[in-house]
């Protein structure tokens, strides 16, 4: 078993120490470096990387399939050409159905099935604003509708709220299984909840009507996940054991483990002040790489204990790992600035390696001895990553690139790192 | 006419009593003006665009109003005002023949009290037969319960969304503590 300590060590030498092979230049020279410009890249986009799934099992393509058939019976009932005197409200209703149409022909192109599945809950909810609006733009209203399905949503929510058991194998099967299915329930409740009234007469504003009705498809589109994420599940496995107790007092210790660990490793609030910590002014990618790693601590370390609150235990787990790997990369880039393990000037080279080790950091996560946990943790990489993309391409900004994969490589590393210690705390 | 309770101020402005008309044209480009050319065509929705303050009858004098029914709605709500106690603001804008515009707030500087109007532009009902192309004109005559003297400036907004919830006002109840043998 990896110790408390062991962990602390361990994480932020390995990981200062891949930093390291980028290549430790000299780094005292604080005058700002030059931009890399475009050309000098002649072409270069980094490697697609296959996000590795934190999901045991893999659900059925029924689930997306019923999304599917869903949108097209909702598009089936709005006329391409409809008849609506205001030229603003058809044009409207027109484009609507046509983005929602050309959306379920597209589909999704995720790699991960908990994604493709969020992607096609969203083509089914535009596909009902379109239907929504259409209907209350001919004169429909669905105000009494919109009441009773917002009641038994509501209904259906609760009761398998409450009948959540946390049927498993293992605790750390029960974690990677229904923290998602929390998160769902936690779509829903959201989308159930009204936030404006169906308009009336609902012919005046189609455009809230049909937002509305979106939004009441959307929260049933995210029941129906739940419930069939949960029968596969079921389905996929002999010898379920329901695992709830065993989370909620494992959760009280993780949650203290969190706590010592940012006190005892981060620096307070005004100690964390860039210019109380490192000697030279920070610039480049050193700068945005800091910035990044301070937000990340602040945003995952406050989740946690309002996921408990509301009983959602997977998700105050999968939280806790996410602020444990945050704190970890934290420590290490603060470390590898100081220790001068940074490129003090980006070139192409640098920014390739980035992206390279950020997706061999990545590539690594399903060969560790919690796949499917460390998978589950690993969403900050995954997005930090598309942003290295993105940021080397569409929206050309090589600092914030470089940045983004070298905080994607750390944070890989690290979830593993924070999967494991979570896991030995959920198993002893 | 109509007479409106107090919308969401803005945190520097306070929301005050009024009452107001408003109109909507969709042949006449000016409905009033502190101009004298009457009959100038107005072909665009800037040009359209009009806001004059009338803190004294004087200044009434300022302005014509269109003779049309529309403008004797406007000219007969401004002239019945009494500009010892109160003022008015007026003002026009284009719209396109799909859309409305709605008063959302009518306020004054919590320091300064310089008035201010907020409007909302939103789509007209779907069963409006309407074409995005052409133009009409709407104004409105807002009263003031202040006289106007003081008035340094005044101004107007325009918000894309007619939806926004106001927010609640700040809890300002007080508790005093009671002496003993106090009633």
């Amino acid at each position: 078993m990896t110790t408390r300590r062991g962990y602390l060590v361990g994480l932020g030498t390995a990981t200062v120490a891949a930093l390291a092979g980028c290549g430790a230049l000299d780094n005292s020279d604080t005058s700002e470096p030059d931009r890399l410009e475009e050309a000098e890249l002649n072409g270069w986009s980094p490697t697609e990387v296959v996000i590795p799934t934190g999901l045991p099992y893999s659900p059925p393509d029924s689930l997306q399939k019923s999304h599917e058939d869903r949108a097209v019976e909702l598009l089936e009932t709005v006329p391409t050409e409809p008849k609506i005197p205001n030229e603003v409200v058809k044009q409207s209703v027109v484009s609507e159905r046509s983005w929602a149409a050309t959306s379920v022909v597209d589909g999704s192109e995720a790699d991960r099935p908990l994604i493709v599945l969020r992607e096609w809950r969203g083509i089914r909810g535009e596909a009902a604003n379109a239907y929504g609006a259409y209907r209350a733009a001919t004169g429909t209203s669905d105000a009494d509708t919109v009441a009773s399905r917002r009641s038994s949503l509501r209904e259906a929510w609760a009761s398998l709220k409450s009948n959540l058991d946390y049927k498993a194998t293992t605790s750390v099967e029960a974690v990677v299984v229904y923290g998602p299915i929390e998160e769902l329930l936690e779509d829903a409740i959201r989308q159930i909840q009204p936030r404006q009234e169906y308009p009336s007469p609902a012919i005046e504003d189609p455009e809230q009507a049909g937002e509305i009705i979106e939004a009441i498809e959307r929260a049933e589109a995210s029941l129906d996940d739940a419930v069939g994420l949960r029968r596969d599940f079921h389905e996929s496995r002999d010898n379920l054991e329901p695992q709830w107790a065993s989370l909620a007092q494992s959760l009280r210790q993780i949650e203290v483990a969190v706590d010592r660990t940012e006190s005892e490793r981060i620096p307070h609030q005004e100690a964390a002040d860039p210019d109380e910590i490192f000697v030279d002014e920070l610039a480049g990618v050193e700068e945005e790489l800091y910035r990044e790693a301070r937000r990340s601590v602040e945003y995952y370390g406050g989740q946690g204990r309002d996921h408990r609150e509301a009983g959602r235990l997977g998700m105050a787990i999968l939280g806790a790992g996410r602020a444990l790997a945050s704190i970890a990369v934290f420590e290490a880039v603060i470390e590898g600035i100081k220790g001068g393990d940074f490129p003090a000037e980006q070139t192409p080279k640098t920014l390739k390696t980035a992206a390279q080790e950020a997706s061999d950091s990545i590539r690594k996560v399903p060969t560790a001895p919690y796949p499917y946990l460390s998978g589950s943790v690993l969403d900050p990489a995954a997005s930090k990553y598309g942003s290295g993309v993105q940021s080397s391409g569409e929206y050309f900004d090589p600092i914030r690139a470089e940045a983004s994969f070298r905080y994607a490589s750390l944070y890989a590393s690290a979830a593993v790192e924070a999967a494991s210690y979570i896991a030995d705390l959920i198993e002893a | 006419m109509h007479s409106d309770g107090a919308p969401e101020p803005q945190s520097n402005r306070q929301s005050v009593d009024h009452e107001y008309v408003s109109v909507r044209s969709a042949t006449e480009s000016v409905l009033f003006s502190s101009e004298t050319d009457q009959e100038q065509t107005k072909n665009s929705r800037r040009e359209r665009y009009e806001n004059d303050f009338l803190a004294t009858e004087d200044d009434l004098d300022q302005i014509e109003f269109a003779a049309t029914e529309k403008g004797d709605e406007l000219a007969s709500f401004v002239s019945e005002t009494d500009f010892d106690a109160k003022s008015v603001m007026l003002w026009s804008s284009g719209v396109t023949e799909c859309h409305e515009i709605q008063l959302t707030a009518v306020t004054i500087g919590e320091d300064d009290k310089d008035p201010h109007l907020d409007f909302c532009r939103r789509t007209r009902p779907a069963d409006i037969s309407c074409n995005e192309d052409e133009l009409h004109t709407v104004a409105y005559a807002v009263r003031f319960p202040l006289d106007g003297q003081g008035v340094n400036s005044y101004g107007s907004g325009m918000g894309s969304n007619c939806h926004e919830v106001p927010r609640p006002p700040i809890f300002d109840r007080t508790v005093t503590i009671r002496t003993e043998g106090e009633q």
